[in-house]
C-alpha cells in the first residue's frame, strides 16, 4: 500500500482548520496566513495529482484507496480519482484559495470561525469529488451543508437569515431523499460502491422503482444545480452570501450536484433517465426552460450580484441539456457516431462545470470588488466607470464576454460541446436552446457592461472610486489567464475529461 | 468466558451490586459528614462506582446465561447496561457544578436550597443505574414492572430534589401522578398475561401463545396495550407524552438529562425485550399486531414531537419536544423486528444519548451561568463562549443527523432497517421528520451564531461539566466517524433475540 | 515543410500585439502603435509570401489545396479533431487583400488619431490594440483549416467591432450602435453556429477536407433534415447563410451597418471593406459546395433555396441603393453602398457566379477602404477646420468631443455634406483620391476596377436570371448616381459653412494610404478582364479566374459553377455601362453643374416633394423604419418578457416554495395549541369522569406515603399547596386523558381486530 496520497489532500485542509481552532482569536493574521497556506498546499497537491491523472491514463480510477469503513454495512471508505473528478478537485482547490486571499483582505469580524468554516467546507467539496462509496458521497455532501449557510448567515447581506434557513431546508430536502434513494441501491445490489452498483444496475427489473429511485437523485442533484423549478433558493443564497461565498457556492456547490448527475444518476440508471429524456421528455424541458428563463429573467435585474446569480441558472441548465444528450443516445452507443456525439454532450456538460466555475467565480469577485467600493450594486447607480476604473473595466469586460460564451474564451466550448451533442438526438431543444446565448449575451453587454462602464461619469459620485488593488489583480489574473488559454487551447482538459466520460459511457451498456 | 454454573450467579449480578454498595456507601458518608462544603468527592465516589460497575459489566462479556430465573444475562442485557452506566456517569459529571452551587450557597433564597441532598441526589443516581441494570436482563413480568416502578419513584424523588422550588415539585407530583397510573394499567395488563397465559417469565407466555394463537389473539391484544402504555410512558411516546414538556422544564437540568436518557435506555430495553421475546416473529400474527400498533405511535411521536418543538422558546421544553421525536425515530427499528432494527434502535440510542447528554451538559453549563433557559438568550454564545457553543452546535447537529456524527450513522441504520423491511412509507416519514427537526435545532444554531450578543462578558465552564462536554462530543464524533467496533459489539446484543 | 506553413504565423503577430499593447505597453502610445503596425506588417510579408508561392505551386481547390500538419485539438468520444491551415486560391486572395488594406487603415490611423498633437486620444493605445485583435481575427479566419476556427475568429470580429463601433462610449448613440451592431449579428451567428453543429453532427468533422469530399457532400445532399422533404445539404446552407446575412449587413438584418459609422472612420474602413462584411461573403465562398449540392440535392426545393439567396442579394442592393440616395451623412452614404455593394456579392454567389463574386470582394475592399479612408480625411479636415473657426467655448473640449458632435447648444456634424463644400481647392489629394474611390464604386468603365468585376457579376445574371440582371442594373445606375453626389456635394461650389472654409489638407500619413489604396482600385481589375473582352481581351490572361475558379473545379461542385461566357456578349455589358453612366451623369447634373448653396434643400429631396413624394423621401432618409420596427417589437419585446418572467418566478416559483415552509410553520403552530389546549378542552368536558379517578388518586396518596422512605413526605404537601393554584386541574385532566387514551387505542384496536378477522 503505498502513501495515500488523495486522503492527505482531502485532509489538509480539515488540519489546517484544527490548527486554526488552537490559535487564540485574536491573532487575526496568523489565522489568515495559516488558512491560507493550507489551501495553497492543497491546490499544489491538487495540481500533481491532476497532472499525473492525465499522464498516468484518465480513463479509469488512479490512486484508488479502499479501506473497510463500516464492514457490518458493507460501506467502505473508497476514493479514486479519474479525469473527470481530477479538473473539478484542482478547481475546488483554487477557488478555496482566491478565495481565502482575497477574503484575508476583506473580512475583518469573526476571521477565525470564518477561515474554519471554509476549510471544513473545502474538505466537504474535495470529498465529494472523490468518494467512490454512496455513503461517503453522502457524507462529504452533508459535511458541506452548514458551513455553506453559516458563511451566508454570518457575513451575508441584509436578508441573510432567512436565506441562510431556506435554501439550508431546501437542499437538505433533497438530500434526505438521496439517501432514502442511496439504501434503496443498497438493498437492490448489496454494494454501496458507485461503479459496481452501475455495473450491477439497480432496479433494473422494476421500471417504477427504478424511476422513483432516480428522481430521488435526480431531484437531489436539480435541486443542487439549482434546475428550473428547483432554482428559487440559489439567487437569494448567491446574493445574500459574502463575495467569497458565492464564489465558491457558484463556481463548486453547484457543481457537486451536476458531477452527481454523470458519476452516480446516469451510470446507475440509464433506463429512466434515457426514458424521461426522450419518451417522456420531462429533463430536457426542465433543462431548456432554465436556460432561456434563465437568461430572461437575468435580463429583468438591477442588482449587479442578483443578475450574476441569475446567470448562473442559465447556466447549469447547459449542464443538464448535455447530459440529456448523453442520456438520449445511451440506448446505441455501440455505433461510433452515436458514442461521439453522446461523449460531446457530456463533455460539455463537463466543460460547463470547470469553466463556469472560474467565470462565475470570477464574476462574484468582480462584483465584491465594486461593492467594497461602491456599497450599492444597483447598476443604475453606474456608468462610464471605463474612464475612471479603466483596469476593473478591462478585466470585467473580458470575464463578461467569457460569460456570455464568446468564442476564444472558456465559457464557448461547454455551450458548443453541449448542442453539439443535443442537435442529433434532441435538435428542438438545440434549436431553442441556442436562444440563451443572444439574451444572456444581450444581459451582460446591455446590463453589465453598458450600465457600469459606458456613458458619462457621473463626477461627484464616483470623481474617486479606486481601482482594483494589487490583491484584487492578484485574486483575478489566474481566473482570466485560464479563461483565455482555455478558449483557445481546450485540449488539456477536454482529454482529461473525454478520456474518463468515454471509458464511462462504454461502460455503460 | 463461560459461566453456567449456579454457584457463579452472584458473580452474574456484580455490576448491579457494585452500584448498590456504591449508593449506599454514598449515603452513610454522607450522613455521618455534616459539612457540605466538604462533599466534593462524593461525586468521584459515584463515579467510582460506575466504573466499577461497568469494569464489571465488562468482564462478563459474552456469558449467556439466566441468573435467579427472573433475570438473564446476555450481551443485550450487557449493552444495555454499559449504555446505562456511561450515561450516568456523564450525567453525574454534568451535575457536579449544579448540585454544589444549589447546596453550598446558603445565601441563596430558598428557592433551589437543598439541605444536605449531595449524597442523596448521587445515591438516587446511582439506584436508578441499578435499575435500568435490571431492567435490562429482566425476563419476568413481574421483575420487569418492580424495576420499571423503581426507576419511575427514584425518577420522581429526583425530579423533586429543589424542594423549595415550586416548579421543580409540581413536576415531581406530576410525573409522579402520570407514572403511578401508567404503572397500574401495566400491572393490569401483566395480570392479564398471566391469566391467560398461566406464566410471568417471557418465554413461558411466548411458548404458551404458540400453542394457542388465534384463539388468544382478541384477548392478547387489549392486555399488550395495557403493557405498552406503561413502557411508551417510559420513552415519552405519543399520546403519552405530555408529562414530558413540563416536568423537562420544571425539574432541575441535570435531573432533566438525566430524565430524557435513563428511563429512554430502561424503556427501549424492555419493550425489545418483552416484544421480541414474549411475542416473537414466528407469531405472525400477533407480531403483526404489536408492529401496527407501534407503527402508528413512531410515526405519531416523530410528527408530533417535531411539530411542536418548532414553537417552544425555552430550550429545555424544546429538548424535552425533540427527545419526544427521537424515541419516535428510535422505534422505527422496533418495528422493524430484525437483526437490522435492533441494531439500528440500539446504535441510534447511543447517538442518542451522547448527543442529547452532550447538548443538556451544555444547556447545564449555559443556566449555571445566566440562569436562564430562554432560546433568545443563547444569542452570540458562540462569542461568548466559542467552545460550548462548538459542543453544542456538534451535538444538536447530531440529534439532526447531518454527517459526519453518530445521529447520521444511527439515522442510517434505522432507516436502512425500515427499507430492507419494506417500510418505505415509514423512512420516508423519518426523513421529513428529520428535516422539520432541523429546523428548530437551526433556530439554536442561529441564535448562538448569528444573532448579535446581548452581553460581551465571556462564559466559563467548570472543570467537571468541560470534562462531560469533552466526552460527549468526542463520542458523537469518533461513533460518527468510527462506528465499526460499536457496531459489532452491538450486532452481538442484536443477535440475541435471533438465535 | 512547405514554406505555406508560414501561413500559421500570420494571425499570430497581430494577436500577440494586441495582448502586448492591452497588458503591457498601453501606457506608452508611441510603442504601442509601433507595435501594431509591426505585428501587420510581418503578416503582411508572410501572407504576401504564402500569397506567391501559392500562386506559383500552384495550390487549387479540394485535393489540391495545401494543408498543413495537423495538431491535435478537441476529442469527443473516439473522435479526434485536429488543428492545420489549409491554403487554397480563395484563401490566397484574401490573403492577399486583408493584410494590405488592413496596413493602409493602421498607418492611416497613427495621424487620423492626432498622434503627437495635443488631441491625442485619450484612449490611442486601446484603439490600436482592438484593431490589432480585429486583423487577427480576420486572418486567423481566413488561414485555418475548418469551419469551427472560422466561426471562432469571427464571433472575435463581432467582438471587436462591438468594442470599435462603441469605441468613444461617452456618446450614447455610438455604445448603442456598438451593442446594436453586436446583437444583430449575433442573431445571424445563431443560424451560423446551428448550421455548425448539424453539419458537425451529420460529417463528425468540420475540416474543409472532410466536408468537401464528394462522398460526404452526396451524403448531405440525400439525407433528408428531420423527415422533412429539405436535404441536410439544403437546411445546412440555409442555416450558414444565416451567418452571412448577419455579418454582410444583408436585408433583414442589415441594421446594424449603417450605425457602425459611429466609430472613428479608419474602423469604418475595416469594418466595412477590409474584414467584418467581407467575412460574411466569404463564408459562402468557403462553402459554396455545400450550396452546390443543397440545389441539386433536392431540386424542386433546393432551386428555392439558392435563389433565395440570390433574391437576398438583389433586395438588399436595391434597396440599400435607393435609401443611400436619400442620406446626408457622408459616411451613411458609403455604408450604404457597402450594403448594395455586397448585396451584389451574395446575388452573384446565389446565381452561382462564384469567381465573379470574389472578384469584386477584393476590387470593392479596395476602393471601399479607398473611399472611406477618403471621407475620413474630409471628416478630420472639417473638424480641424471647425475647431480652428469656432468661438471658444470648445476649446477646453477633449480631442473625444472634437470627434464627436460637441455637447453644447450649436452643434457641429462634421459629416454632414450640407456643411461642406469646395473642399477640392482645400484638400486636392485627398479629393483626386476620393474621386477614384467614386468611380470605381459606380463602375466607370474600362478604367477602374469596380467596372471589371462588377462586369463579370451582372454579364452572368444577365446569363443565369435576367430578373436579377435588371434588379442590379438599376441598383448599379442608382449606385452611380449616389456616388456622384458626395463628390459634388463635398468638393465643388462653395464652402457652406465655416468649417469648411478653414478645412487643411489632411498630413501625409493619411494621404500616402489613400494612394496605395487607389493605386489597387484601379490597377487591380486588370487582374480580372474576360479573354473575349474586344480590343484589350486576352492581352492580359484572366488570371483571377483561372486561379480561384481552380478552387472549385477542382472540387465536385465545377458543374453547379455558372461557367464566364463563352465568347463575348456585349447586350449586358452595355446595358448596365448605361445604367451607370446615367447615373453619374444624373448625378453630376443635379450636384455639379450648379453646386448646392448653403441652407438650400437638397435637390432630390425638392424634387420629390414637389411631385407629392416627400413621403418617400421621408421614408427613404429613415432607412424605412426598419430600427423603428425592430426596437418596437424585439428590443422591447424582450425585455418585457425577461420583467414577465421574473415577476412569475418571483411571484409563483418562489411563492410557492415559501408557501410550503409557511405550512409547516402553521401546522406545528396548530398541532402546539391542540397539544396543550383543545386535549385540556376536551377533558374538561368530560368533568364528571374526573369523580370517577377519585379513588384512584387515593391509592396513589397511599403510595406516595409509603412509598417516600427517603424522606420526602413533605414534597406532597409542599406540592400539594401549588396543585390546585397552579395546574387547575391539569394533573387529573392528563390523568383522565391517558386512561382515555388507552381506552382509545383498545377501541381502534379491537376494531381493527375484527376487521381482519
Amino acid at each position: 500500500m503505498n502513501f495515500p496520497i488523495l486522503s492527505a489532500t482531502l485532509f489538509a485542509p480539515l488540519v489546517g482548520a484544527l490548527l486554526i481552532i488552537v490559535i487564540p482569536q485574536e491573532d487575526v493574521k496568523t489565522i489568515r496566513r495559516i488558512g491560507t497556506a493550507f489551501a495553497f498546499l492543497t491546490l499544489i497537491l491538487t495540481t500533481i495529482l491532476w497532472a499525473s491523472v492525465a499522464q498516468a491514463g484518465a480513463d479509469e480510477m488512479q490512486y484508488s484507496e479502499r479501506y473497510p469503513w463500516i464492514p457490518a454495512f458493507n460501506i467502505w471508505y473508497s476514493l479514486g480519482i479519474d479525469g473527470l473528478s481530477a479538473p473539478m478537485f484542482f478547481l475546488t482547490a483554487l477557488l478555496t484559495t482566491l478565495s481565502l486571499f482575497y477574503s484575508a483582505h476583506t473580512i475583518e469580524t469573526r476571521v477565525k470561525e470564518y477561515y474554519l468554516l471554509f476549510l471544513l467546507l473545502e474538505t466537504g467539496m474535495l470529498g465529494v469529488f472523490l468518494a467512490l462509496d454512496l455513503v461517503l458521497f453522502y457524507v462529504f455532501w452533508g459535511i458541506g451543508l452548514v458551513p455553506t449557510f453559516l458563511l451566508i448567515g454570518v457575513w451575508g447581506g441584509e436578508r441573510r437569515e432567512y436565506t441562510a434557513i431556506k435554501s439550508f431546508l431546501y437542499i437538505l430536502v433533497g438530500s434526505v431523499a438521496m439517501l432514502l434513494a442511496i439504501l434503496g441501491v443498497y438493498f437492490q445490489t448489496r454494494t454501496f460502491e458507485i461503479l459496481e452498483a452501475a455495473v450491477a444496475k439497480p432496479f433494473a427489473g422494476n421500471f417504477t422503482w427504478a424511476s422513483a429511485a432516480f428522481w430521488a437523485f435526480f431531484v437531489a442533484f436539480a435541486i443542487k444545480i439549482s434546475c428550473f423549478p428547483f432554482h428559487t433558493w440559489l439567487p437569494d443564497a448567491h446574493t445574500e452570501a459574502p463575495t467569497a461565498g458565492s464564489v465558491i457556492m457558484a463556481g463548486i456547490s453547484l457543481k457537486l450536484g451536476a458531477y452527481g448527475l454523470i458519476r452516480i444518476a446516469l451510470p446507475l440508471f440509464p433506463e429512466p433517465f434515457h426514458y424521461f429524456v426522450v419518451d417522456v421528455p420531462i429533463i430536457p424541458v426542465m433543462a431548456i426552460i432554465s436556460i432561456v428563463y434563465g437568461a430572461l429573467v437575468c435580463m429583468a435585474q438591477w442588482d449587479l450580484k442578483r443578475l450574476v446569480a441569475y446567470s448562473s441558472i442559465a447556466h447549469m441548465g447547459y449542464v443538464t441539456l448535455g447530459v440529456c444528450a448523453a442520456a438520449a443516445g445511451i440506448k446505441e452507443l455501440g455505433t461510433p457516431e452515436v458514442l461521439n456525439a453522446a461523449a460531446s454532450g457530456l463533455n460539455g456538460a463537463a466543460m460547463q462545470m470547470f469553466t463556469h466555475g472560474i467565470i462565475t467565480g470570477g464574476m462574484f469577485f468582480l462584483v465584491g470588488i465594486i461593492y467594497e467600493r461602491a456599497h450599492t450594486r444597483d447598476l443604475k447607480a453606474f456608468g462610464g466607470l471605463a474612464t475612471q476604473t479603466p483596469y476593473y473595466y478591462g478585466i470585467t469586460v473580458v470575464t463578461g464576454f467569457a460569460l456570455l460564451g464568446l468564442p476564444g474564451l472558456a465559457g464557448f466550448w461547454s455551450e458548443f460541446f453541449v448542442f453539439r451533442g443535443t442537435v442529433g438526438f434532441i435538435p428542438v431543444a438545440a434549436f431553442i436552446g441556442v436562444l440563451g446565448v443572444v439574451f444572456t449575451a444581450a444581459c451582460v453587454l446591455w446590463k453589465i457592461v453598458q450600465h457600469l462602464f459606458l456613458g458619462t461619469l457621473d463626477q461627484e459620485r464616483w470623481g474617486n472610486l479606486p481601482d482594483m488593488e494589487w490583491w484584487e489583480r492578484v485574486t483575478m489574473w489566474p481566473l482570466v489567464l485560464i479563461m483565455v488559454f482555455l478558449g483557445f487551447y481546450p485540449t488539456p482538459l477536454l482529454d482529461s475529461f473525454n478520456s474518463a466520460i468515454t471509458a464511462l459511457l462504454q461502460a455503460l451498456p | 468466558m463461560v459461566i453456567g454454573h449456579w454457584s457463579f450467579s452472584l458473580w452474574l449480578l456484580s455490576p448491579e451490586l457494585a452500584l448498590l454498595l456504591a449508593g449506599l456507601l454514598i449515603l452513610g458518608l454522607d450522613a455521618i459528614h455534616p459539612h457540605q462544603e466538604k462533599k466534593r468527592w462524593l461525586p468521584y465516589v459515584a463515579l467510582a462506582g460506575l466504573t466499577g460497575s461497568l469494569i464489571a459489566t465488562i468482564t462478563l462479556w459474552g456469558c449467556n446465561t439466566r441468573v435467579l430465573s427472573v433475570l438473564f444475562c446476555d450481551p443485550f442485557a450487557l449493552v444495555v447496561k454499559m449504555i446505562a452506566l456511561v450515561a450516568m456517569g456523564i450525567v453525574v459529571l454534568a451535575s457536579d457544578a449544579y448540585i454544589r452551587t444549589r447546596s453550598q450557597h446558603q445565601d441563596l433564597p430558598p428557592v433551589g436550597r437543598t439541605e444536605g441532598g449531595q449524597g442523596e441526589f448521587y445515591a438516587l443516581l446511582l439506584f436508578s443505574a441499578l435499575a435500568i441494570c435490571l431492567l435490562g436482563g429482566a425476563t419476568n413480568m413481574i421483575m420487569i414492572f418492580l424495576a420499571l416502578d423503581f426507576l419511575s419513584i427514584t425518577s420522581y424523588i429526583l425530579t423533586g430534589y429543589l424542594r423549595d422550588d415550586r416548579r421543580s415539585t409540581e413536576a415531581a407530583i406530576k410525573i409522579f401522578l402520570y407514572g403511578a397510573t401508567l404503572s397500574a394499567m401495566m400491572l393490569y395488563g401483566m395480570s392479564w398475561f398471566y391469566g391467560l397465559t398461566g406464566s410471568t417469565d417471557l418465554n413461558g407466555i411466548a411458548a404458551a401463545l404458540r400453542e394457542t394463537e388465534n384463539t388468544m389473539r382478541p384477548i392478547i391484544l387489549p392486555a399488550l396495550i395495557f403493557v405498552m402504555a406503561g413502557f411508551a410512558f417510559k420513552i415519552g411516546a405519543v399520546p403519552f407524552h405530555q408529562w414530558a414538556p413540563d416536568v423537562y422544564e420544571g425539574a432541575p437540568t441535570p435531573v432533566t438529562a438525566f430524565l430524557s436518557v435513563g428511563p429512554m435506555i430502561g424503556g427501549f430495553a424492555v419493550i425489545l425485550r418483552v416484544l421480541l421475546t414474549a411475542l416473537p416473529m414466528d407469531l405472525v400474527n400477533l407480531a403483526m399486531d404489536w408492529r401496527t400498533l407501534l407503527m402508528a405511535i413512531a410515526t405519531l411521536t416523530m410528527t408530533v414531537g417535531n411539530l411542536v418543538a418548532l414553537w417552544q422558546q425555552n430550550i429545555k421544553r424544546l429538548l424535552a419536544y425533540s427527545s419526544i421525536a427521537q424515541a419516535g425515530y428510535m422505534l422505527i427499528g422496533v418495528v422493524a423486528a430484525s437483526p437490522r432494527g435492533v441494531t439500528a434502535t440500539l446504535l441510534y440510542l447511543i447517538a442518542y444519548v451522547l448527543s442529547n447528554l452532550g447538548a443538556f451538559a451544555a444547556v447545564i453549563a449555559f443556566s449555571n451561568h445566566t440562569g436562564s433557559d430562554a432560546i433568545e438568550d443563547y444569542a452570540g454564545l458562540s462569542r461568548r463562549a466559542p467552545t460550548l457553543a462548538l459542543a453544542l452546535i456538534i451535538c444538536l447537529l447530531s440529534l439532526g443527523g447531518i454527517p459526519p456524527t453518530a445521529g447520521f450513522i444511527g439515522k442510517l441504520y434505522l432507516f436502512s432497517a425500515a427499507i430492507e423491511k419494506g417500510l418505505l412509507w415509514l423512512a420516508v416519514v423519518g426523513v421529513i421528520n428529520s428535516v422539520i427537526s432541523l429546523a428548530y435545532y437551526w433556530k439554536i444554531i442561529r441564535a448562538m451564531y448569528i444573532a448579535p450578543p446581548r452581553t460581551e462578558e465571556t462564559l466559563r465552564t467548570s472543570s467537571t461539566l468541560t470534562v462531560a462536554l469533552g466526552v460527549t462530543v468526542a463520542g458523537v464524533l469518533i461513533v460518527g466517524a468510527f462506528p465499526g467496533p460499536l457496531l459489532a459489539l452491538i450486532q452481538a446484543a442484536a443477535r440475541t433475540f435471533f438465535g | 515543410m512547405s514554406i505555406l506553413n508560414l501561413a500559421w504565423l500570420i494571425p499570430l503577430f497581430p494577436f500577440l500585439a494586441f495582448v502586448a499593447i492591452s497588458v503591457f505597453t498601453y501606457r506608452n502610445r508611441a510603442l504601442s502603435h509601433r507595435l501594431a503596425i509591426g505585428g501587420i506588417t510581418i503578416a503582411f510579408v508572410l501572407s504576401q509570401i504564402v500569397f506567391w508561392a501559392a500562386v506559383l505551386l500552384p495550390v487549387g481547390g479540394g485535393e489540391q489545396a495545401y494543408e498543413s500538419p495537423l495538431i491535435h485539438w478537441l476529442s469527443a468520444g473516439v473522435e479526434r479533431f485536429t488543428l492545420g491551415i489549409y491554403i487554397d486560391p480563395a484563401t490566397t486572395v484574401m490573403l492577399f487583400m486583408v493584410p494590405l488594406v488592413c496596413l493602409m487603415i493602421f498607418i492611416y490611423s497613427v495621424g487620423y488619431m492626432n498622434f503627437g498633437t495635443p488631441e491625442v486620444d485619450p484612449r490611442y493605445s486601446r484603439f490600436f490594440a482592438y484593431i490589432s485583435l480585429f486583423a487577427a481575427g480576420m486572418l486567423g479566419m481566413v488561414v485555418f483549416n475548418n469551419l469551427l476556427t472560422f466561426f471562432i475568429f469571427w464571433e472575435i470580429m463581432d467582438t471587436c467591432s462591438y468594442l470599435l463601433i462603441g469605441f468613444w462610449y461617452e456618446k450614447k448613440s455610438a455604445y448603442q450602435a456598438g451593442l446594436k451592431a453586436f446583437l444583430v449579428t449575433k442573431v445571424g451567428d445563431l443560424f451560423f453556429m446551428l448550421g455548425l453543429l448539424l453539419l458537425y453532427a451529420e460529417v463528425g468533422s468540420l475540416a474543409y477536407r472532410d466536408i468537401f469530399n464528394p462522398g460526404t457532400l452526396e451524403h448531405l445532399a440525400h439525407t433528408p433534415f428531420l423527415g422533412t422533404q429539405f436535404s441536410m445539404a439544403t437546411v445546412i446552407a440555409l442555416l450558414l447563410f444565416g451567418g452571412t446575412v448577419g455579418k454582410s449587413a444583408q436585408f433583414p438584418l442589415h441594421v446594424w451597418l449603417p450605425d457602425a459609422t459611429e466609430s472613428p472612420p479608419p474602423v469604418s474602413a475595416l469594418i466595412q471593406a477590409a474584414t467584418m462584411v467581407s467575412a460574411g461573403v466569404f463564408l459562402v465562398m468557403r462553402v459554396f459546395p455545400i450550396f452546390a449540392v443543397a440545389e441539386e440535392g433536392v431540386l424542386a426545393i433546393g432551386g428555392i433555396h439558392i435563389t433565395i439567396v440570390a433574391l437576398i442579394g438583389a433586395l438588399t442592393a436595391i434597396l440599400a441603393s435607393i435609401i443611400a440616395v436619400a442620406q446626408n451623412d457622408i459616411q451613411r452614404v458609403l455604408a450604404f453602398s457597402t450594403i448594395s455593394q455586397l448585396g451584389y456579392m451574395v446575388a452573384a454567389m446565389g446565381i452561382g457566379a462564384y469567381v465573379a463574386s470574389a472578384f469584386h470582394l477584393i476590387t470593392h475592399a479596395f476602393f471601399k477602404a479607398l473611399l472611406f479612408l477618403g471621407s475620413g480625411s474630409v471628416i478630420y479636415g472639417m473638424e480641424h477646420g471647425h475647431r480652428d473657426s469656432r468661438i471658444a467655448n470648445c476649446e477646453l473640449q477633449t480631442h473625444v468631443r472634437a470627434h464627436s458632435p460637441c455637447s453644447h447648444p450649436e452643434e457641429f456634424d462634421p459629416n454632414d455634406m450640407m456643411n461642406m463644400g469646395g473642399l477640392a481647392k482645400r484638400m486636392p489629394r485627398t479629393f483626386w483620391m476620393f474621386l477614384i474611390g467614386g468611380l470605381a464604386l459606380s463602375g466607370f468603365p474600362l478604367v477602374t476596377a469596380g467596372y471589371w468585376s462588377k462586369d463579370a457579376i451582372l454579364v452572368q445574371a444577365y446569363e443565369q436570371s435576367p430578373a436579377i440582371f435588371w434588379v442590379l442594373a438599376v441598383a448599379a445606375g442608382l449606385t452611380a448616381f449616389y456616388a456622384m453626389r458626395p463628390i459634388c456635394m463635398t468638393f465643388f461650389g462653395q464652402p457652406r459653412s465655416k468649417a469648411a472654409e478653414h478645412a487643411p489638407e489632411s498630413i501625409p500619413s493619411m494621404t500616402v494610404p489613400l494612394i496605395i489604396l487607389a493605386v489597387f482600385a484601379v490597377g487591380l481589375g486588370w487582374a480580372g478582364i474576360p479573354e473575349h473582352f474586344p480590343v484589350i481581351g486576352g492581352l492580359i490572361p484572366n488570371w483571377f479566374h483561372h486561379f480561384v475558379g481552380s478552387t472549385i473545379e477542382a472540387g465536385n461542385a465545377a458543374e453547379h459553377v455558372a461557367e464566364a461566357a463563352h465568347g463575348f456578349v456585349w447586350q449586358p455589358t452595355a446595358l448596365w455601362v448605361i445604367f451607370a453612366l446615367g447615373g453619374m451623369a444624373l448625378g453630376g447634373l443635379v450636384y455639379g453643374w450648379k453646386p448646392m448653396q448653403a441652407g438650400e434643400m437638397d435637390r432630390v429631396e425638392a424634387a420629390m416633394r414637389k411631385v407629392w413624394l416627400g413621403w418617400l423621401y421621408d421614408a427613404m432618409r429613415d432607412r424605412f423604419y426598419f430600427d423603428e420596427i425592430y426596437q418596437a417589437t424585439f428590443g422591447r419585446g424582450s425585455i418585457l418578457l425577461a420583467d414577465l418572467f421574473y415577476m412569475f418566478n418571483h411571484g409563483v416559483v418562489d411563492g410557492l416554495v415559501n408557501l410550503v415552509g409557511r405550512a409547516g410553520r402553521g401546522l406545528s403552530e396548530v398541532s402546539d395549541v391542540f397539544d396543550l389546549r383543545v386535549v385540556d378542552r376536551l377533558v374538561d368536558l368530560t368533568g364528571p369522569g374526573t369523580r370517577a379517578l377519585s379513588d384512584l388518586s387515593a391509592v396513589v396518596d397511599l403510595k406516595v406515603v409509603d412509598g417516600a422512605v427517603e424522606g420526602v413526605g413533605d414534597t406532597t404537601k409542599a406540592g400539594g399547596r401549588f396543585i390546585r393554584p397552579i395546574q387547575t386541574g391539569g394533573i387529573q385532566n392528563y390523568l383522565l386523558l391517558v386512561s382515555l387514551m388507552v381506552l382509545a387505542l383498545v377501541m381502534t384496536f379491537l376494531m381493527m381486530l375484527f376487521l381482519q378477522i
